[in-house]
């Protein structure tokens, strides 16, 4: 055995044992561990071998026959981190025995777990109709109330303690609390907003994209616009221009070639004039309104004289003008007298 | 039986017996007592025993250089550990007895209640 060796062992562990021992007083340490390299390389010598064991052991052997309390549960760098989680957990529960009001609030919230077993089982219901529609949000037909049950009495169960034979069923139920109590908010403000508005989910669907952008009129989408003249003929081609000189556009997004909205008894379709070349020209009323069928078919020069247009006859020609200007209205003729006044005769 | 589990017990009366005729070293003492049969103890609870002995007031102890070496912590017994270990002999042998007693196959078996009682 080389001489070496055994030094460099012995010392490393020695050191280790000294760790072992750092959350006693230093004095006490020196005390408990002075010629222990001296015992250590005899014993080395002794018993022909290396191995000197644990030396974590050998320093809680040490400390329990000195007559001194284990190791401190707080030493510990080396410790992992779920150890310490895990003490944590340990001094947590701890609390209720030292702390009469905490026994008597823990006993209160324990006789209220009936409660929490089923509003499990009411989010998890929620949890699962929100990510498949096959469910709806209130059971209100025999499979809806069928997965209901089954949660309710899952959920009841598995609070008894009973249903779990395995251990990892238990993390896994552990895991699933965590889910539900993360998803509370969302499924309670959920369940609120149809128990208030049970159309709520639908409202927004068919006509959403209108709802906030072009033309609205009290809120509510401007599909067309019909102009008449002073004398009650319907006008065509009308360009019209907002306050700042922006067309005024019918059309939710102008840069499409054609809108197309959904009303609860059919389907309207539209498309921009072609009188403005050079962009499509959604604010020049009325808009064509072509059936939807034809939409697909509808070149990018659109004839407009193709389709019937109810209240509007064919779209005429106007003028383009520049985006930017204000256009300035002209002012109305005035009616030239078309009379010449009754001569007096003599 | 787990005999470490027994030691643990007379661990000091027989470390006192250990170092009542000579004075002894921390391995020196742990290596009496393997001598002496009792394979299985351990050092550390040696040397941890000596040490609450000595703080105890049973022991003394001084250092002795060791040439080359390091230095040795021996360990003697002062009147007070004698008083401990008769003492403790004494109760040593008044268990043993009725140990002995208890674990005779010849015995009667209200005995065993009257003295087993846990």
């Amino acid at each position: 055995m080389s001489t070496t060796t055994l030094s460099s062992e012995v010392a490393a562990f020695a050191s280790a044992v000294r760790a072992a021992l750092a959350d006693l007083p230093a004095d006490e340490v020196e005390d408990l561990t002075d010629g222990l390299e001296a015992d250590l390389t005899e014993r080395a010598e002794d018993t022909e071998s290396l191995d000197l064991g644990d030396p974590v052991a050998y320093a809680q052997e040490l400390r329990s026959a000195a007559g001194l309390a284990p190791a401190a549960r707080t030493t510990p760098r080396s410790e992992s981190l779920p150890e310490s989680w895990r003490e944590v957990l340990r001094d947590f529960r701890q609390l209720p025995k030292e702390h009469a009001v905490l026994r008597r609030l823990g006993a209160f919230f324990e006789s209220l777990r009936p409660l929490w077993w089923l509003f499990r089982a009411w989010a998890a219901y929620m949890i699962i109709a929100a990510l498949d529609g096959a469910l709806s949000a209130a059971p209100i037909n025999p499979f809806n109330v069928f997965v209901g049950t089954v949660l309710l009495i899952a959920s009841v169960q598995f609070g008894r303690g009973k249903w779990l034979p395995r251990r990892w069923m238990r993390y896994l139920l552990t895991a699933v609390n965590v889910v539900v109590i993360i998803t509370v908010p969302f499924a309670v403000a959920w369940g609120l907003s149809l128990a208030t508005n049970p159309s709520a989910s639908y409202a927004d669907s068919s006509t959403g994209d209108l709802s906030s952008t072009g033309l609205l009129m009290n809120g509510s989408p401007v599909w067309n616009v019909f102009a008449y003249d002073s004398n009650g003929q319907p006008l065509t081609g009308v360009q019209l221009f907002d306050q700042d000189g922006h067309p005024l556009s019918a059309a939710a997004d102008p840069s499409q070639e054609s809108a197309h909205y959904s009303t609860d008894t059919s389907d309207v379709c539209f498309v921009p004039s072609a009188a403005v070349p050079g962009r499509l020209a959604w604010n020049v009323f009325p808009l064509a309104q072509p059936p939807c069928a034809d939409i697909n078919a509808i070149t990018s020069e659109p004839n407009q004289s193709t389709f019937e247009v109810p209240a509007s006859p064919e779209a005429a020609t106007v003028a383009p003008l520049a985006a930017t200007s204000v256009p300035t209205p002209s002012p109305a003729p005035t009616p030239t007298p078309t009379q010449t006044p009754p001569a007096t005769t003599q | 039986m787990d005999s470490t589990q027994l030691l643990k017990g007379v661990l000091d009366v027989a470390v006192l017996a250990a170092i009542q005729d000579a004075d002894g070293y921390g391995y020196d003492v742990v290596r009496r007592l393997r001598s002496a049969g009792l394979e299985e103890i351990g050092d550390a609870s040696v040397y941890g025993t000596l040490r609450r002995l000595y703080n105890a007031g049973a022991l003394t102890s001084y250092v002795v250089p060791s040439d080359g070496g390091p230095h040795r912590k021996y360990y003697g017994i002062n009147s007070q550990g004698r008083a401990m270990l008769a003492a403790q002999r004494e109760s040593w042998a008044e268990f043993a007895t009725t140990m002995n007693g208890l674990l005779d196959t010849t015995n009667r078996p209200l005995a065993v209640r009257k003295i087993g009682e846990k």
